[in-house]
């Protein structure tokens, strides 16, 4: 991921940052589609886990948990509601 | 018992007498719910009482994402697929109106069943959600939802197809 500095994202974007919010987001806005177009991303996609998160996933991805009560006391209920 | 209809979001659903308590999910839903609809950044399906209801019982929004892993042991890395990130669906908000309790878990029955229909023809091995505060959190965990990070939770895709099946 490249990385741009602020002075950089501005100039890309043809402004300088002003005071007022609603100018700093369209000034980020700008930067942010001339970034895509050129094929950089400012922020990676998807949600990133460090290494205890990535293991509580991979371990329930590899042995998954059967449904408990509640969800399938939960699903005959929806399951009634729905053919009702 | 009552029924419930869930279809997408159309221009009759009245969404300016929706309220389920919560400001920002009452917000999204008159705001910005309808431009990601149409924009493809996150589909809306409404609950209704009764065919062509305009009365918006409850919502929620569904879309892909993916979850990149970190550091994982080699043994892990042989059992899971070799990429750095794993697919998922995401519930991304989830919204029931006040004058219709008890219907949250309606709801998200609605949201894993579709998540498993479409996980036949898009892989998603799991199913994540963004819970707003500490009660959504606790309502997940309740179903079996795991924390993924702070706020956000899942349920392996294996467990919800096994629950649909069963």
């Amino acid at each position: 991921m490249a990385t741009v500095s602020k002075k950089r994202t501005h100039r890309i974007a043809g402004a300088r940052l002003k005071k007022s919010s609603h100018f700093a987001k369209k000034v980020a806005s700008r930067a942010g589609r001339f970034l895509k177009k050129s094929g950089h991303s400012i922020k990676p996609l998807g949600i990133q886990l460090n290494r205890e998160e990535s293991l509580v996933v991979a371990e329930a991805l590899v042995h998954p948990p059967a449904p408990n009560q509640v969800l399938i006391n939960a699903f005959h209920a929806y399951k009634q509601a729905v053919a009702a | 018992m009552t029924a419930y209809l869930f279809e997408r979001y159309a221009a009759h659903h009245e969404r300016a007498d929706f309220d389920c308590g919560v400001e920002i999910l009452n917000r999204y839903l008159r705001e910005r719910a309808r431009q990601d609809d149409d924009r493809d950044a996150a589909r809306l399906w409404i609950m209704v009482e009764t065919p062509l209801s305009s009365k918006i019982a409850g919502y929620y929004t569904l879309c892909t994402t993916s979850v990149n892993l970190d550091g994982l042991p080699p043994d892990f890395q042989k059992r899971i697929p070799r990429y750095p990130s794993v697919p998922a669906f995401l519930i991304g908000r989830l919204a029931r109106d006040l004058s219709f309790k008890g219907t949250g878990k309606l709801l998200l029955m609605d949201a894993i069943q579709r998540c498993v229909r479409q996980s036949n023809e898009i892989a998603g091995a799991l199913i994540a959600v963004d819970a707003k505060d500490e009660g959504a959190v606790q309502f997940y965990t309740r179903f079996g939802f795991r924390p993924l990070s702070e706020r956000r939770l899942f349920l392996p895709m294996a467990t919800a197809r096994s629950l649909i099946v069963s």
